[in-house]
């Protein structure tokens, strides 16, 4: 019996020991795993310049359309002195203006849309580009559209009873087919 | 052997398990679902010997480590995460950077 007893405890210890080996081990693979998705994020920031959307700038959301950068003639895509593109949009219930946007394609964009009521959303399908849309802020991305296609813009945050009518597209065309000199002149969109 | 699909022709078989710093638990579980467990030959054992022996045959059982535990736990993080790449590098990815 004491025999018996000694080799329990002898048992008991080594149980103890593979717990620990064990726990050890576990703790090692989830630090692992964690150091892994934590590269990932910073090498996807620093590589590619990913970052979320910033929605820190303000602007009176009572008066876009009375005149500044919001106003209905600088609405859709203006390419400025230094070549750089910017698409403005102006979200209100139940629609975006420009309806249709038109952009070109491998080229860096910088898309900045304001609320003239509500918070509403901002995607375009089969991209990363999605952020929220609140009065009083300006959401400002950076994207770059890699080849030429049509994409859909509905707005992804319940806005009121037509919110499921509220629809834009982003028609991608290659840089050759896109109106540069124009669009440094006046916005440009789908149909001007 | 035991017919596991048809409970009624199950045979239960008791184990008394006492560890020396713990609480004694009772376990009873179809003869040949012990028998068929990973284990089932050091439990077999256990119980062809007296109940001193089957603690000793639990606390063998106990000291080889939770093995099933293990790999549960590994093949269910190990899908999770390879969900995330999968996503990271087949949808994330090809949609673009934004900034």
């Amino acid at each position: 019996m004491a025999e018996l007893t000694q080799a329990g405890a002898q048992l008991e210890a080594a149980a103890e020991r593979t717990a620990r080996r064990v726990e050890r081990a576990w703790g090692w693979a989830m630090g692992a795993i964690i150091a892994l998705l934590l590269a990932v994020m910073v090498f996807t920031t620093l590589h590619w310049g990913m970052q979320p959307p910033s929605s820190v700038e303000s602007i009176d959301s009572t008066r876009l359309q009375l005149g500044g950068e919001f106003s209905e003639a600088n609405l859709g895509t203006s390419v400025s002195s230094n070549g750089a593109v910017t698409v403005r949009v102006l979200a209100q219930q139940y629609a975006f203006v420009p309806k249709c946007i038109v952009v070109p394609a491998d080229t860096p964009i910088t898309l900045r849309a304001v609320s003239a009521d509500v918070v509403h959303g901002f995607i375009v399908q089969g991209t990363n580009v999605n952020t929220m849309v609140v009065p009083g802020y300006v959401a400002t991305l950076s994207t770059r559209f890699a080849q030429p296609g049509e994409h859909r813009m509905p707005c992804h945050e319940f806005c009121g009873v037509g919110h499921q009518g509220m629809w834009a597209h982003v028609r991608v065309v290659a840089r050759e087919q896109f109106p540069f000199e124009q669009a440094a002149k006046a916005a440009v969109n789908c149909e001007r | 052997m035991q017919d596991l699909e048809d409970p009624e022709s199950l045979e239960f078989t008791s184990l008394l398990i006492k560890p020396q710093n713990g609480c004694a638990m009772h376990l009873e579980a179809p003869a040949a679902v012990l028998d068929a467990s990973p284990n089932g030959e050091a439990l077999a054992n256990a119980k062809a010997l007296g109940p001193a022996d089957e603690q000793l045959g639990v606390a063998q059982i106990v000291a080889r480590g939770p093995r099933g535990a293990i790999v549960l736990a590994a093949l269910s993080v190990g899908v999770v995460i390879a969900l995330w790449v999968a996503f990271y590098l087949f949808v994330f990815l090809p949609r673009g950077t934004i900034g």
